[in-house]
C-alpha cells in the first residue's frame, strides 16, 4: 500500500520536476532532437500515471477522489495526459512548460496532503454513481483549464505580435489559429463533460433524495458554474465574440472555476457544502 | 592529414568573379576528368553554388599553393589575378571550413538552409564519376552531419531574414498552416507579386486581386489561379479574406478603418494586413481593432533584424558543434591510417584459422565439426578486435603508426609478401608526414 500511495508518487514526483527542469533548460538553449525526445518521455510519463490511478481505483473500488490529495492528482494527471494527447495533433513547443508545472505543483500538493484515504471519507463519495460524477467533473475541469492555459498562451501571443516585440514565446508558441483551436476543442469538450456529469448529479438526486439532500447546496454553485461555461461554449460555437476576448473569457471562466472547485473540495472533505 | 581546399566565395571575390568561376553542371564531368588524370590526386570533390566555388582535394602529397591555384584555374577558367584572391586551406583547417559551410555558418546569409542540400548533391555528383575517396566521402559525410546537427540542434536557420519571406512568417504566427488561408492582393506591381509568390510557395487557399488597371488585375490572378475583383476592394472582399497584402502607390491609404469595421460585421475571423507601400495603403486605425493585425515594411525591418540577431546568438552554439566533429573527423582519419594492416591482420588470421581448422579436421568427429569451426572464429575474432583496438589507440599517438609498421611486419607470411611490401609502402608514407 504503502508503495502505490507514497514511494510511486514520490517518483512519479521527481520524474515530472526532472522533466519540468529538463523543459526549462530547452528554453535557454533550443534543441528540435532533445524536444523530440522530451515529447515521448512526457507520453510515457502520463501513460505511468494514468495506469497507477487506474491501479489505485482498482484497489480502493472507487476513482481516485477519495482524499483532497487524490482529487488534486488526478487533476494533474488528467491535465498533462490532455496535454500528451493533443501535442499529437499540434505540435505545442514550449507550451509544455504550463501543463506540466501545473501536474508538479498538483503531484506535490497531492502528496503532501496524503493519497492514503483514511477513515474519515465522506460516505457520499463512494458508490458508483459518485465516482462517475465526480470522475467526469475533474476531467471537464481539466478540460477546462486547458482551455483557459489555451486562452492564456493566445492572450501572451497576441501581445507580442501587436507589440512587435519577436522574443523567445514569439518563436515558440503555437500559432494563435492552433491556441484558439486547442482552445475551442477543450471548451467543448469540457462543456460535454461538464454536462453530463452535472445530468448524473441530478439524476442521482432525483434518484436518492433523501441521502444526497446535503448535495443540492453543492449542486447551486455548480448549475451557475455550467451555465456560465454553456454561455462561453456557445459564444465560442457561433461565433459571438471575437478571439482575443474569447480567449480572455476563457481565462477568467478557468479563474472562477478553480476558484469554485477550491470551494467545493474544502467543504466536502470537511462535511460542510457551500 | 593530407586535404587541401581551394575556392572562390562571396568572402573572397566579386560577384562577376564568382559567376564566371563557377562550374556548372555542362563541365563538371569534364573537371573531375582532369582532376583524376593527376597522379597527385586520390580524390577530388568540387562544390560549385551560385555563391561559391571550392575544389576539396586528397592529394598523396600536398600540392605548393601556386599548383594548387594553377589546378583552380583549369578548371574554372579563371585568370591567374582571379585565381590570386581565393582561399586555400589545408588539413583541419580545410575541414573546419567545410563544416562551417554545411552548418550555414560560412553562408552570406548566415544559416541558410540550401548549402547542405548543395552539399550533398556535390558529393553525388563526385561519387558518379568515382572522384572521392574513402577519406572525402567519410569528409562530407561529416558535412551533412554538421549541417543536419547545426540545423536541429540549434536555432541558426530559424526566422525570416528577408521582408518577403518575413512576411510569410507573420502569416504562420497567426494562421498555422497556411492552406487554409485566403489572400486579398491589393495591387498588382512588382512588390505585391513578389510578397505573392512567396505566399504561394507557402500553399495558400485562394487570391483574389484588386489593381487599379483591371487587365494587370487579370494577369497576376491567371498567374496565380485566383480571381480579380473591383477597384477599390470591397468590404465583401475584406470579409473574404484571412491575410491582406497591400503594395500600390496610391497617395491615400485605400483600405480605411470604416471599410475594416464593415467587413469585420460580415466575418469575423483573424486578420493579417501586410502593408508594403510607401506611403501607405492601410489606416493605422485598423491595427487598434480585436483580431485585426497590421504590419509595414518598418515592422518586418525589425523582426528581420530580430531574428539576424537571433542567428547570430544560435551560431556561437552551432560553432562549437563543428569544432566537436572537426575533432571526430580527426580522430577518424588517424585511426584509418591503420586500415591497410587491419585488413592485412584479418586476412592472415583467417587464412591461418581456416588452414588449422582443415587441418585438424581428421581428429574430430563430424558431428564436432561445426563446433570446431565455431570455437576457432570466436577465437580469431577475439584477438583480432584486441589487436585492432589497441592499433587504433596507438594510431592516435604521435609514433602510432611504429606499432602498425611493427605489427605489419610481423604478420608477413610467403603468400602475402607483396601485399605487406604494399602495406608498409602506405605505412610508410604516412609516417613521412
Amino acid at each position: 500500500m504503502n508503495t502505490l500511495y507514497v514511494t510511486l508518487p514520490l517518483i512519479l514526483v521527481a520524474f515530472s520536476s526532472g522533466l519540468l527542469a529538463a523543459w526549462l533548460m530547452l528554453i535557454a538553449r533550443p534543441d528540435r532532437k532533445i524536444e523530440e525526445v522530451l515529447v515521448r518521455i512526457g507520453t510515457v510519463l502520463s501513460l505511468i500515471m494514468i495506469h497507477w490511478l487506474v491501479v489505485m481505483a482498482a484497489i480502493q473500488n472507487q476513482a481516485p477522489v477519495l482524499t483532497p490529495g487524490q482529487v488534486l492528482v488526478f487533476l494533474g494527471v488528467q491535465i498533462w495526459s490532455m496535454h500528451s494527447l493533443l501535442q499529437r495533433k499540434v505540435r505545442q513547443r514550449f507550451f509544455s512548460i504550463f501543463p506540466l508545472t501545473v501536474l508538479t505543483v498538483m503531484m506535490v500538493l497531492g502528496t503532501c496532503l496524503g493519497l492514503q484515504p483514511g477513515a474519515d471519507v465522506p460516505a457520499s463519495l463512494f458508490g458508483f454513481r459518485s465516482g462517475f460524477h465526480i470522475t467526469l467533473s475533474v476531467a471537464g475541469v481539466a478540460l477546462l483549464l486547458g482551455s483557459g492555459v489555451f486562452g492564456t498562451a493566445h492572450l501572451i501571443l497576441h501581445r507580442q505580435i501587436k507589440g512587435r516585440s519577436f522574443g523567445k514565446w514569439y518563436q515558440n508558441l503555437p500559432s494563435l489559429n492552433d491556441l484558439d483551436r486547442l482552445r475551442g476543442t477543450t471548451l467543448g469538450y469540457g462543456w460535454l463533460l461538464i454536462t453530463i456529469s452535472v445530468i448524473s448529479a441530478m439524476s442521482n438526486l432525483y434518484l436518492n433524495p433523501e441521502r444526497d439532500a446535503a448535495m443540492v447546496s453543492h449542486l447551486h454553485p455548480m448549475l451557475t458554474l455550467w451555465f456560465l461555461i454553456s454561455l462561453l461554449a456557445a459564444a465560442d460555437r457561433f461565433r459571438w465574440l471575437g478571439n482575443r476576448r474569447l480567449a480572455g473569457a476563457s481565462l477568467a471562466l478557468s479563474c472562477v472555476m478553480l476558484l469554485l472547485i477550491v470551494v467545493s473540495v474544502v467543504e466536502i472533505f470537511t462535511g460542510r457544502f457551500a | 592529414m593530407r586535404i587541401e581546399a581551394i575556392g572562390i566565395n562571396h568572402h573572397t571575390s566579386p560577384i562577376e568573379v564568382r559567376d564566371k568561376g563557377s562550374i556548372g553542371p555542362q563541365r563538371i564531368v569534364a573537371a573531375y576528368e582532369t582532376l583524376l588524370l593527376s597522379s597527385n590526386i586520390e580524390g577530388a570533390i568540387i562544390l560549385s553554388t551560385c555563391n561559391r566555388t571550392e575544389l576539396y582535394l586528397s592529394p598523396y602529397q600536398h600540392h605548393e599553393t601556386t599548383r594548387l591555384r594553377d589546378i583552380f584555374a583549369s578548371l574554372t577558367r579563371l585568370t591567374g589575378e582571379e585565381v590570386a584572391s581565393a582561399f586555400t586551406l589545408r588539413d583541419e583547417e580545410a575541414v573546419s571550413h567545410l563544416f562551417r559551410v554545411a552548418a550555414g555558418l560560412d553562408s552570406q546569409m548566415l544559416g541558410e538552409v540550401q548549402i547542405i542540400g548543395q552539399v550533398k548533391d556535390a558529393l553525388t555528383q563526385a561519387q558518379e564519376q568515382n572522384a572521392p575517396n574513402t577519406v572525402l566521402n567519410k569528409l562530407f559525410g561529416k558535412a551533412i552531419e554538421a549541417g543536419k546537427q547545426a540545423r536541429h540542434r540549434t536555432q541558426i536557420s530559424r526566422g525570416a531574414v528577408s521582408v518577403a519571406s518575413a512576411s510569410v512568417e507573420m502569416a504562420t504566427r497567426i494562421f498555422g498552416k497556411l492552406d487554409e488561408v485566403k489572400v486579398l492582393l491589393v495591387g498588382a506591381g512588382e512588390t505585391s507579386r513578389l510578397a505573392a509568390r512567396h505566399l504561394q510557395s507557402a500553399g495558400v487557399a485562394g487570391w483574389r486581386i484588386s489593381n487599379r488597371t483591371h487587365a494587370n488585375a487579370q494577369v497576376v490572378a491567371d498567374l496565380l489561379g485566383g480571381m480579380a475583383v473591383a477597384w477599390p476592394p470591397s468590404a465583401e472582399d475584406l470579409a473574404w479574406a484571412d491575410l491582406v497584402v497591400s503594395a500600390t502607390s496610391a497617395d491615400e491609404p485605400v483600405l480605411t478603418t470604416r471599410l475594416m469595421k464593415q467587413a469585420r460585421k460580415q466575418a469575423r475571423q483573424m486578420r493579417l494586413l501586410l502593408d508594403l507601400a510607401v506611403p501607405r495603403d492601410i489606416e493605422p486605425g485598423i491595427a487598434k481593432l480585436d483580431d485585426t493585425y497590421l504590419y509595414t515594411v518598418d515592422d518586418f525591418e525589425e523582426l528581420v533584424a530580430a531574428n539576424l540577431a537571433s542567428r547570430e546568438k544560435e551560431a556561437q552554439r552551432a560553432t562549437k558543434l563543428v569544432d566537436k566533429l572537426v575533432e571526430e573527423f580527426a580522430e577518424w582519419y588517424r585511426e584509418n591510417r591503420v586500415a591497410p594492416t587491419i585488413q592485412q591482420l584479418q586476412q592472415v588470421l583467417e587464412e591461418l584459422r581456416q588452414q588449422e581448422v582443415a587441418r585438424s579436421a581428421k581428429r574430430f568427429a563430424d558431428s564436432d565439426q561445426e563446433q570446431v569451426d565455431k570455437f576457432s572464429r570466436s577465437l580469431v575474432r577475439k584477438i583480432t578486435s584486441l589487436l585492432i583496438a589497441n592499433l587504433k589507440k596507438s594510431a592516435l599517438e604521435e609514433d602510432g603508426l611504429q606499432t602498425a609498421r611493427a605489427l605489419t611486419m610481423a604478420l608477413v607470411t610467403d603468400d602475402h609478401r607483396d601485399d605487406a611490401d604494399t602495406v608498409l609502402e602506405k605505412l610508410d608514407h604516412e609516417l613521412s608526414h
